[in-house]
């Protein structure tokens, strides 16, 4: 999600106003774990950035899954082979937002994906214009063979979620305005040196709270694998 | 306006060619890497993305594709072939321009159209096409090969077929809009196979527009290896019966021989073109390289030759369109290589085989390869220092061994030529020594 998203650019501002884009390369990379290779932004420490929050997301999961104590909450799916039990439907989301001075000026015109929410939301540093939500459900099967068909199953959905994401955000969307070389780090991340997505966050619940369930929209589903026993 | 015009058809025209160059090279099965290069005049990307171009395949859209914004649409299919001759339509892009002006007053054009390349690259890993079959492509099971052409006449894709707008753009001169169409059920259908016997192809000659090139994408090591090692038989094959049946013969010489086949079948234009490029072949650089796309499956190993060998590359090209063979050209330089190890071994072989005939009665009437080494050694050069009066009793023995000559030919060709070579080259090192020896002696 967050490849798809990142708009990546270094700036060469000719004056204030005029710019000149550098340009982004693209790596493969295969998963280990289902059969699905997928292309990131060619930056180490994009990828670094966005890793260390998918390794909390991980653990954080996978610690509520074994802990067995858990709010657990009704997966929103049905189960994907007969036995697989249901443990956890975990959260992740990706917001864009941009540091504004003037907070719910200009959200009017900020897009929500499905219209879950309609309007852009206050973040700590600004205004998001653009919230994806990941939803995952995650079951516990007892097999190798009911884990290699929710493998294939969740390669299959995945693949399908981000042509998704693909469609809609080709059918102009809002994206924020191309700032003056002034306003730059209000638009864009700067902390990396070799690309310069727009400001992100990434916004994790591997545990959900209760109340919160009726305000997510889902956006994607998708599965994560238990192996517990076999 | 005309200016801005221009630009749009510009702006259509650079998009195009990504596209089709980054969808492509998605299904090369080989791992796309390239760097983030911060602005510079000197390497100014369209569309801010870095997409490396090959020229194969530049030049078969050039030669498919004249106009920008393409007259009815731009679509690029893709289609999954096995030896056998099947052929399986899996995915077509097709980009559309409707002509109009809007009053868009839109001026993110050319951020919408990055966007949208981006979202391609993107896509173009997520369909089942990909995930099932890019990185497995094999010459013996299967490969995938793609068509331009300029029209939204596409396959069919069968029961589960998807479709999505991947991206649809409004600007002033009309809307620019991005589908997809997938195979999600991949079963061969009867219709999609009956198209492909050979015999009933050269008749569909009415259809213009539809140009195929065959492109088997292979790329592993392993299957790399295949056709190095397996091109001398073919290639012994291929001289001697011309063509080769692709039932029986094996799975690689089958996909090489059977995809220009397939190239004839679908459609005549193909033909027409190659026969233009046999006409064009020596004034026109781009035609050889097309004429080879068409001609073979490996189009990526010539456009390699030619890149790091330039002016190997280009001779072969030419003599590949001169020849008009159905012989893999990719495959040629290779083949061309190894054979002539390979003949010169042979004369090699021949001259130690007369020395073994002789040699072999002597001592034993067995031919095994232990004798066969053991005896070269002492007769060839390492007995070349007791020549002299031994020279009469050679000459003799040369006479004793006609009956020799087919049971030890037939064991020399089974013998591992690269390890007699080995054992030539050192006795030829031997020899010259020997020789550096005796005449430094004369010297004295």
């Amino acid at each position: 999600m967050n490849i798809r998203q990142n708009e990546l650019r270094l700036f060469q501002y000719n004056d204030e106003k005029t710019f000149s884009i550098g340009s982004i390369g693209i790596k493969e990379v295969n998963c280990e774990q289902i059969d699905m290779t997928y292309v990131r932004v060619n930056s180490t420490e994009l990828a670094m950035c966005v890793d260390e929050d998918i390794r909390q997301f991980k653990s954080e999961v996978d610690e509520a899954t074994c802990s067995g104590s858990i709010p657990r909450r009704t997966p929103t799916v049905g189960s994907p082979t007969d036995s697989a039990v249901p443990l956890l439907s975990a959260q992740i989301g990706l917001q864009f937002y941009t540091k504004s001075k003037k907070p719910n000026s200009v959200i009017g015109t900020a897009v929500s994906w499905f219209g879950g929410a309609t309007g852009g939301s206050v973040v700590d540093e600004g205004t998001s214009w653009e919230e994806w939500k990941l939803i995952l459900d995650v079951f516990k099967v007892e097999s190798i063979d009911e884990l290699q068909k929710m493998r294939q199953r969740v390669a299959d959905d995945i693949g399908e979620k981000v042509l998704d994401i693909c469609e809609h955000i080709n059918h102009n969307h809002y994206t924020p305005k191309m700032p003056s070389r002034t306003e730059i780090p209000e638009v864009f991340e700067t902390r990396f040196s070799d690309c310069q997505p727009y400001l992100f966050k990434i916004r994790r619940q591997a545990v959900p709270k209760m109340e919160l369930k009726q305000t997510f929209t889902q956006v994607a589903f998708s599965r994560w694998k238990d192996i517990l026993a076999a | 306006m005309d200016e801005e015009y221009a630009m749009y058809k510009k702006y259509i025209r650079f998009f195009a060619v990504r596209m089709v160059q980054s969808l492509i090279q998605a299904r090369l099965g080989d791992e796309v890497e390239s760097k983030c290069s911060p602005y510079s005049v000197n390497t100014m990307d369209w569309f801010n993305m870095r997409v490396d171009e090959l020229g194969e395949i530049s030049a078969y859209l050039k030669s498919n594709i004249k106009n920008y914004p393409p007259t009815s649409t731009l679509t690029l299919e893709f289609l999954l072939y096995t030896p056998s001759g099947q052929c399986l339509p899996l995915e077509a892009w097709i980009l559309s321009c409707s002509e109009g002006s809007d009053d868009c007053s839109r001026s993110e054009l050319y951020h919408e159209m990055s966007t949208l390349l981006r979202s391609v690259i993107v896509s173009a890993r997520m369909t089942p096409m990909h995930r099932l079959y890019v990185k497995k492509q094999n010459l013996e099971s299967f490969v995938i090969m793609y068509r331009v052409f300029e029209n939204d006449i596409s396959s069919d894709f069968g029961k589960g077929k998807k479709t999505r707008k991947i991206g649809e753009l409004s600007s002033k001169f009309g809307n620019i809009s991005l589908d997809l169409h997938y195979r999600t059920s991949m079963h061969f259908e009867e219709p999609e196979i009956a198209p492909l016997t050979p015999v009933e192809d050269e008749e569909e000659t009415k259809d213009l527009e539809k140009t195929v090139v065959d492109e088997s994408l292979e790329t592993k090591v392993e299957t790399r290896a295949v056709s190095e090692c397996i091109p001398i038989a073919d290639a012994k094959k291929r001289k001697a019966s011309g063509s080769v049946e692709s039932a029986t013969s094996g799975g690689s010489s089958a996909s090489r021989e059977a995809a220009p086949r397939f190239v004839l079948g679908q459609s005549t234009s193909s033909e027409d073109s190659r026969h233009s490029d046999l006409q064009n072949s020596y004034d026109d650089d781009h035609k050889p390289s097309l004429a080879d796309l068409r001609n073979h499956s490996f189009p990526f190993v010539n456009l390699l030759q030619s890149a790091y060998n330039p002016a190997n590359g280009t001779k072969k090209n030419a003599s590949t369109t001169c020849l008009n063979s159905p012989k893999a050209a990719e495959e040629a330089p290779t083949v061309e290589k190894v054979a002539e190890s390979f003949r010169a071994a042979k004369i090699d072989e021949v001259v130690i085989e007369e020395d073994e005939e002789e040699e072999l009665p002597l001592d034993s009437m067995e031919l095994s390869e232990d004798s066969f080494v053991h005896f070269n050694q002492p007769s060839d050069f390492g007995g070349a220092p007791s020549l002299g009066n031994e020279l009469g009793d050679y000459l003799k023995q040369l006479k004793m061994a006609p009956e020799m000559s087919e049971p030890g030919e037939i064991d020399i060709c089974k013998m591992d030529l690269k390890t007699e070579l080995e054992k030539i080259n050192a006795q030829t090192a031997n020899f010259n020594n020997f020789l550096r020896h005796v005449n430094s002696f004369s010297d004295e």
